[in-house]
């Protein structure tokens, strides 16, 4: 964990660096150039590391885990340096940061110690956020492909604007929006209305799709509304924690501290990681349990089967509040069929231990281990999982299942008891699952499909009734195929306008959903990010956008947090918000009469009044910033949070707060948030004398669903040809597809290219060694990359891992495009493939 | 290339004289201030490329007595890239 990251250097004084000296440093005067020309630079730097770990080391002395404070940050930095707070750019975690500004740039980030995801902490992304807006690259101004060559021209944003105007308005009904969890709410809300309360066009998608849409089926499918109950104050009170397919060390690491800390400080907690290589969190655990590929259903199935078997079910909360549920195989759907707890017993009856450790390859005693812990009504068990088990062509059935042993077992609805699932984008829950950017959704858990939610979302929306179309979209991997497929061969996709995300990079198995892009004429593919990347590469437009802190942002992460930040720096050259890029080609449409851009009353849909009652021009980017666009459209999408119980407080509550948990409730005049749901006490819409209480169940009965799913292998398994199962994933130093950690010096140098890690055994009989060049096919492409043995992840044999950030060496030319039937996620974690020594 | 860490200890106080001995064997470890009481310990890293900073960090993370190692800081110095 980083702990305090100057992007602007100065001397520090460091020699035998105590609390008291890190204290001392906050004053100006130590900050004299003199002594930093004096100093050896690698000693100067070398005393600054310490002093930098030294700050957290004894910082934790005295309470869990202070850091540098903002204040004692500014001394650091310097006097002049405004700090203001803002959520960190990067993963679903959700960390405030103090960002430090001095003449419009921003010079320094520190652990925001108010906030209580992180408590001062950050981890080394986190303290390098900053440095992530100013990479040499940064794209400043609008560019158009010269016709179909490689060839770029500088236009103005009005006729970047008449372009986009021009495609959609000559075919509606072939433009798509594909967007992402780290669109904003607003950015993500003003989209969602201009296609669906606009256009009348569901083509519109986000990459969360490819990363959490399986933990959304799943928490339908058990409570029938999406999000999950605990939040991360299970973490500090839990006995067992159980990681399904999840590397928190590496991808969530200030959650993972957060445990690890309770340990140092000689709590006990046992930690167990299923996984299916082995990672910095295997490290830490006390139990690791290797599995092959789907061996998850096979566990919670196993972990059922023994809480039957030995009687050591909660009776009374699954009688009190659960029912029984599995897939209708004549009609498969979300919801499946009703079944009776003995047909949910008789279908888990071959789930011995000795038969999961067959399919699963986990050892039977310890599937017992599991079965007894879960047994266990005096311990408190938390399961996290992230993208191990939503990446996953059952992705749907394993989260229901997880959620199912919960239930099963009661361990649920109190503190420390929750299976919850962690996201990887900053507001894949706020944007994504909660505005509903997705193909089938509307804001606030409602579906276009619903008669009465569209005429709900058009009341909203002071449109004509019947403007929402009642047909869903396309999904994402739909939206690639259609639009790399030839308009004469059915691709009835001509217009993709991609923001905040890197599908050229991110999408699966590229030569079919990307690359085919480069030969069709006559599609035209949109791009707004900050920088050059994958999906630049093929953009016939390229519009340069503001990130971060270079505008208003509010966002919700994996907690049910909402969390706002203002803007507090300009962007460079012509880079623009992504919000006002949607809003001013929705204004330019208006001005060409498109009537889906009027309200019933004919007036511009996204209409802002100033006080005094007249329009504000904020089409016009000089005027953007003359009211606060995030505040009007979040007022609007505020209500449709209501429709189920995920309300949210006023804009200006989380002005004040470093974010609020949703449902926010206003109770003698506080706005108060909801740590627990479903459990008296904690939920305001639990009934009193309910103690749980599902209140948007399927079933309308108030119960949660348990599901029975049986094991399936994986869609690709290895074979004589293909004889290795390939995973990917991230790494600790990158973020996503690398666009803005590869742009960190310090991050690049730490993790500077991608490579495979091969089971030492496999590299010795294929003859590779550290550092070989390995060729890696699929039945869909070829990669030529390093390898790294016995590295930081070690597979099995058999078993190959490639982290996903780098842009020079696309794993995803490799991976499989096979969706979950309910999700539509693909699963990048289970791709057969072979290895030789280039 | 330079780096600091810090190493979150086990609270079981009798394996730290011993971990203490190989830290100080190490030298391209410098531990610094270090309070008996403390489960926390300082410490920087001083070395040529990134794949000696993987086998100290490694090291560091498998000794007994230590739960888990917090990379705090990490510098490249322009003469090794």
């Amino acid at each position: 964990m980083w702990c305090l990251f100057i992007l602007k250097t100065k001397s520090i004084k460091t020699t035998n660096v105590t609390k008291e000296d890190i204290h001392a440093m906050s004053s100006q005067d130590k900050f004299n150039e003199s002594r930093s020309t004096a100093m050896e630079r690698r000693q100067f730097i070398k005393a600054t590391a310490m002093a930098a770990a030294a700050a957290v080391a004894t910082g934790s002395t005295s309470s869990l885990l202070p850091i540098l404070h903002a204040e004692e940050a500014q001394g650091v930095a310097g006097g002049d340096v405004q700090w203001n707070k803002a959520p960190c750019r990067f993963c679903g975690t959700g960390c405030h940061v103090q960002v430090g500004v001095q003449d419009n740039k921003v010079v320094a980030v520190a652990g925001d110690r108010d906030a209580e995801v992180n408590k001062g902490l950050l981890c080394v992304k986190g303290y390098h956020v900053g440095a992530a807006l100013y990479g040499k690259d940064r794209l400043t101004k609008p560019l158009l492909r010269k016709g179909k060559t490689d060839k770029y021209e500088e236009i103005s944003w009005d006729k970047a604007l008449e372009v986009i105007a021009d495609r959609i308005e000559a075919d509606p009904k072939r433009f798509a929006f594909y967007g992402s969890g780290q669109w904003t709410i607003p950015e993500g809300y003003a989209a969602q209305k201009f296609m669906k309360g606009g256009l009348s066009n569901n083509h519109i998608d986000p990459n969360a799709r490819l990363c959490m849409a399986s933990a959304v089926t799943g928490f339908l499918a058990t409570y029938g509304v999406d999000e999950p109950a605990g939040c991360y104050d299970d973490l500090d009170v839990c006995d067992v924690l159980i990681m399904w397919g999840n590397n928190p060390a590496e991808m969530h690491p200030v959650l993972f501290s957060r445990v690890i800390d309770r340990r140092s400080k000689g709590e006990k907690i046992t930690l167990i990681d299923i996984g299916t290589r082995r990672t910095r969190t295997t490290e830490a655990c006390q139990h690791y349990l290797e599995m092959k590929g789907h061996g998850d259903l096979a566990i919670a199935n196993g972990i059922a089967h023994l809480l039957i078997k030995n009687g050591t079910l909660n009776r009374q909360f699954v009688e009190s509040f659960c029912s029984f549920k599995a897939p209708d195989d004549a009609n498969p759907n979300l919801h499946g069929k009703a079944i009776t707890f003995d047909e949910y017993k008789a279908q888990l009856e071959p789930y011995t231990p000795e038969y999961v450790e067959e399919l699963s390859g986990v050892p039977a005693d310890k599937i017992r281990m599991l079965g007894d812990l879960f047994g266990d009504p005096k311990l408190k068990i938390t399961s996290l999982w992230c993208m191990g088990m939503n990446q996953h062509t059952r992705g749907t059935a394993i989260n229901s299942m997880v959620h199912g042993i919960h239930l099963l077992s009661g361990h649920f609805g109190t503190p420390g008891n929750a299976p919850t699932s962690l996201t990887g984008q900053p507001s894949a829950c706020g944007t994504v699952r909660e505005v509903g950017t997705l193909a089938h959704a509307l804001p606030g858990g409602m579906v276009v499909t619903d008669a009465a939610h569209r005429q709900k979302a058009e009341g909203f929306w002071k449109v004509p009734e019947g403007r929402i179309n009642a047909t869903p979209g396309y999904h994402t991997v739909q939206m690639w195929e259609s639009f790399c497929t030839a308009t004469d061969k059915g691709g009835d996709i001509g217009t993709i306008w991609v923001q905040v995300t890197n599908p050229g990079q991110t999408l699966p198995n590229l030569n079919k959903l990307f690359n085919p892009l480069e030969n069709l004429d006559d599609k035209f593919l949109i791009v707004s990010d900050v920088y050059p990347t994958a999906t630049t590469r093929l953009a016939d437009l390229i519009l340069p956008s503001a990130m971060w802190v270079e505008k208003n942002g509010v966002v919700g992460n994996s907690e049910r947090r909402t969390q706002q930040w203002f803007k507090m720096v300009d962007p460079p050259g012509d880079a623009r918000d992504d919000c006002w890029q949607t809003l001013a080609v929705a204004h330019k449409l208006f001005e060409r009469g498109m009537e889906g851009m009027k309200d019933r009353d004919g007036r511009f849909l996204f209409e802002v009044m100033d006080e005094s009652g007249k329009p504000v021009p904020f089409w016009n980017w000089e005027n953007y910033y003359d009211v606060n666009v995030d505040r009007h459209l979040f007022e609007e999408y505020r209500q449709f949070t209501r429709m189920k119980h995920k309300d949210l407080a006023p804009y200006d509550e989380y002005v004040k707060a470093r974010g609020l948990r949703w449902p926010v409730v206003e109770k003698n005049g506080q706005w108060q948030e909801t740590k627990f749901r479903f459990s008296e006490g904690y939920d305001p819409y639990v009934a009193a004398d309910k103690q749980i209480q599902f209140y948007h169940s399927s079933t309308h009965d108030d119960r949660a669903q348990i599901w029975f799913h049986p094991w399936v292998p994986p869609a690709e398994v290895p074979d004589d040809e293909y004889p290795f199962m390939l995973c990917t994933g991230r790494v600790l130093e990158h973020w996503h597809s690398g666009s803005m950690t590869r742009r960190i010096p310090e991050l690049s140098r730490a993790m500077p290219s991608a490579y495979i890690e091969i089971h030492p055994a496999d590299a010795d009989a294929a003859n590779i060694r550290n550092g070989d060049k390995v060729k890696v096919e699929s039945r869909r492409g070829v990669l030529e990359i390093q390898a790294w043995i016995n590295g930081r992840g070690q597979p099995p044999r058999g078993s190959v891992f490639i982290p996903f950030f780098d842009e020079s060496l696309l794993v995803n030319d490799l991976t499989l495009d096979a969706v979950d039937p309910f999700s539509k996620q693909p699963d990048y974690k289970k791709s057969a493939v072979r290895i030789s020594k280039v | 290339m330079i780096a600091s860490v810090v190493a979150i200890l086990d609270p079981d106080a009798a394996l730290r004289p011993e971990l203490a001995e190989k830290l100080a064997a190490r030298p391209e470890l410098e531990v610094g201030h270090w309070s008996p009481a403390s489960t926390r310990i300082p410490i920087t890293i001083d070395v040529q490329n990134r794949h000696q900073m993987e086998d100290s960090t490694t090291w560091l993370r498998t000794q007994p007595g230590i739960l888990m190692v917090d990379v705090v800081f990490v510098h490249f110095e322009d003469e090794v890239n």
